[in-house]
């Protein structure tokens, strides 16, 4: 509060100090005579080039959904979880099947960890199939991730598996940064239209992953701590 | 018809009185010097004429209304003088420009006569302007405007010789040409003599007098000579100024309404007379005391 | 020398003519506080973010919201200006009356402020394309949004009212000033006390209920009706206390 106050103070003096500066009864210091005028008629058509200019950029019609309340978001989880568990989440609206693995492998055990030791929090679940098929079929399940009402499912990076030897290794393949940027209207403009608060959140909801094992029936899994068993 | 009429107008600043009941009328059409001592009241007076000040009490009425807030007053008194508020973003052609869109009569040949006659640069700006050329400046705009009551405040201040006495001229051929009532306030009466028909002197806040000028110039008289001579002479008359001129001898500046005769006898009796200028007189009765400065220095 | 008559409508039209030429300058520091505002905005009007070891993730959200608001603060204070001495005197060079002079500003000060809400407005086009063509690292998420024209329509009117408001407090001020040298003291020193000592005391709701009052007014109707109440009432309350005022004491 104070902060902002000292701030707003400075912004007036600068303020003071521009109208003052340019001196609407004296002569501009900054211009001379009558370029003032042109500097004006030059200012306005730049204003209405940008609006012609604005126009002509091809608009996608991509719309925002509204935020993602937390309710919402805890109620996905849930519902992600327990069909995980039950293996249904091909079935459940909002879970995305964005890859599938499928490997060679007739050992009897398999390690499982993440490959450059940092923690990743993506939950296993593992079904048993009802043969010694000799292959392990992986699919990696999440959700849509949202900042605000900006799907940033894509930013959020995601997982590879990778088979070496014994162990199957996670990991994630990159380290994602993105900026993302948003129009908003202005307050004038909000005040008095419906749609007003739909721009207002500041929460980001990380979907939940999920890696789907469907392993050999005599298959043991060992190392992996976060492993959901069916 | 008078033009401008004041009743025992009083003008108190936060307890100073700068007018203490001025009263006076102005004839139209008629050249008035406005003559005064510094401080005397001369330009408070003028701007409650020009609206620009509200009196304290009394009564003024220019073109038979008061002149403050009034429009009609505005749109034909113009009132110059060197602290005329000039916007400075525009150039001085852009001034008379507008000016020309304020007063109907506005005269804009004159004005770009004028302009041009005293070398002034179109794209100049009002505080680019030495005292003298804004001076010049304001003149013009007083001029070309044309208004019925023109009041021109100490105008030539700054100027020099040469353009004082054109601007004399100007506004002297101009009056001629557009005959209107002209307020010139001055300091020296011998500047403006020429021009003047009537003379309305403002002393402390008072009117001192209002009188045409030719007769002004016979108001008063000057003797000198002997004491014992002169002051029997003077005794029933309104001394405007004594001072003492060596042993025993006198001089005195007192009113003329002395009979030919009369005067004959006092040179007779060895009494200079002579006329007094109308500047001296001017100065005579503005002095605070009948000495003058002398008085300061003659304290016993 | 015949005498002219003019109309006080003729004169208020010649005065505020005289007013547009002569306080053009009011125009370039508009512009300049605008220019200054978009580059500010540039950084985004609010921004958040979150990550992990794996993603960051921010969200910049544009808008001209800063140049609307310095807009703001402009015709306060070139409100404040034109009431200030050399302003005043330069109506009594020509022809007027302190009505008339006061008018004619105000006049000048409603075209200001016009010119000031849309452009103030149409700004956000210029942050938008220059955020489209030059910030190319970001991503832009919801495309490019156009208010409906009724609503931006909408919208300049409310900025052009929430500016004729802004000036028209300037102006009241700037009288009071005018008037009295205590007020070049003292009311500064309310709004700055009233800012500071904030929640506290009961001065701290004047911004609350400034904002209630005004700035979560949904209804267009009701908010013109507002704010030509309230500045309506600073005019007319600082064409009263001019008239009074003298000039070139």
């Amino acid at each position: 509060m104070m902060m902002s106050i000292i701030l707003l103070a400075i912004i007036a003096i600068v303020i003071a100090g521009v109208v003052k500066g340019s001196g609407a009864r004296k002569q501009s210091q900054w211009f001379s005579g009558s370029s003032t005028k042109w500097f004006i008629a030059g200012y306005a058509l730049f204003l209405l080039a940008s609006v012609l200019i604005y126009q002509l950029i091809p608009k996608t019609d991509e719309v925002l959904k509204p935020e993602i309340t937390q309710e919402e978001m805890n109620q996905f989880y849930n519902d992600f979880h327990n069909a995980a568990i039950k293996g249904e989440l091909d079935s459940l609206e909002g879970s995305i099947k964005t890859a599938e693995w499928v490997f060679d492998y007739d050992q009897p055990k398999l390690h499982l960890r993440t490959k450059y030791s940092n923690h990743i929090s993506v939950s296993v679940v593992t079904e048993r199939k009802s043969t010694n098929d000799g292959t392990i079929e992986a699919y990696y399940y999440t959700g849509v991730s949202t900042a605000g009402n900006i799907d940033i499912s894509n930013a959020v990076s995601r997982v590879d598996l990778e088979l070496d030897g014994s162990t199957l290794e996670l990991m994630r393949p990159e380290v994602v940064e993105r900026h993302f940027a948003q129009f908003i209207q202005e307050f004038t403009i909000t005040q008095f239209s419906e749609q007003k608060r739909l721009n207002n959140g500041h929460h980001t909801h990380i979907a939940p992953e999920v890696l789907y094992l469907k392993i050999p029936e005599e298959l043991e899994i060992v190392d992996y701590a976060n492993v959901l068993w069916e | 018809m008078s033009v401008i009429e004041c009743k025992d107008v009083t003008k108190v600043y936060r307890n100073i009185a700068a007018l203490k009941g001025v009263s006076f009328a102005i004839e139209e059409n008629k050249i008035t010097g406005v003559i005064g001592r510094n401080g005397a009241g001369k330009s408070t007076m003028l701007k409650i004429l020009a609206g620009f000040l509200k009196e304290t009490s009394g009564e003024v009425h220019v073109l038979s209304e008061r002149p403050f807030n009034n429009l009609k007053v505005s749109a034909n008194l113009i009132y110059v003088d060197d602290q005329m508020s000039l916007p400075t973003s525009l150039t001085l052609s852009d001034i008379l420009e507008c000016a020309g869109d304020f007063y109907r009569n506005w005269d804009k040949e004159l004005a770009n006569r004028l302009f041009d006659y005293f070398s002034f640069h179109p794209k100049q700006r009002h505080n680019n302007l030495s005292k003298g050329m804004k001076s010049t400046f304001n003149m013009i705009i007083g001029l070309a405007a044309r208004c019925a009551v023109t009041i021109f405040d100490e105008p030539t201040i700054g100027m020099d010789e040469a353009v004082r006495k054109d601007f004399y001229r100007a506004l002297l051929k101009d009056y001629i040409a557009y005959p209107r009532t002209i307020l010139l306030s001055s300091h020296h009466l011998h500047e403006v003599e020429d021009l003047l028909e009537d003379v309305f002197i403002i002393k402390e806040g008072k009117t001192l007098l209002h009188v045409p000028l030719t007769d002004f110039k016979e108001m008063a008289i000057g003797l000198s000579g002997d004491l014992s001579i002169v002051n029997p002479l003077i005794s029933d008359k309104e001394v405007y100024h004594l001072e003492e001129n060596g042993i025993k001898r006198t001089y005195v500046v007192v009113e003329n309404n002395f009979t030919e005769a009369e005067l004959h006898e006092a040179k007779v009796k060895g009494v200079d007379v002579s006329p007094v200028s109308s500047s001296d007189l001017y100065v005579f009765l503005t002095n605070k005391t009948k000495g003058g400065i002398e008085d300061v220095f003659n304290r016993g | 020398m015949s005498l002219t008559e003019v109309s006080f409508a003729s004169v208020v039209k010649s005065q505020f003519r005289y007013k547009v030429k002569a306080y053009l300058g009011v125009f370039v520091s508009l512009m300049i506080l605008q220019l200054i505002a978009i580059i500010f905005s540039f950084n985004g009007v609010s921004s958040f973010g979150s990550g992990s070891d794996s993603f960051s993730v921010t969200v910049s959200r544009y808008s001209a919201n800063m140049v609307i608001t310095f807009t703001f603060l402009w015709a306060f204070i070139t409100a404040i200006l034109l009431t200030t001495r050399a302003y005043r005197y330069d109506d009594f060079s020509f022809v007027t009356n302190r009505l008339s002079g006061s008018l004619s500003t105000v006049l000048f000060l409603l075209f200001a402020c016009a010119a000031a809400g849309i452009s103030a407005m149409l700004s956000s086009f210029l942050l938008k394309n220059i955020i489209y063509f030059f910030f190319t690292d970001i991503t832009l998420a919801g495309g490019l949004p156009q208010a409906a024209p009724g609503e931006f329509i909408i919208g300049t009117i409310a900025t052009i009212l929430y500016v004729i408001l802004f000036s028209s407090a300037g102006y009241f001020i700037g009288t009071l000033v005018q008037l009295h040298r205590f007020f070049a003291v003292s009311v500064p020193g309310v709004i700055f006390g009233s800012l500071f000592i904030g929640d506290q005391s009961g001065l701290g709701n004047v911004i609350v209920w400034i904002n209630e009052f005004l700035f979560s007014e949904t209804s267009f109707f009701i908010f013109i009706s507002k704010i030509i109440i309230f500045s309506g009432i600073f005019f007319v309350s600082s064409f009263y206390l001019l008239n009074r005022l003298e000039v070139r004491q």
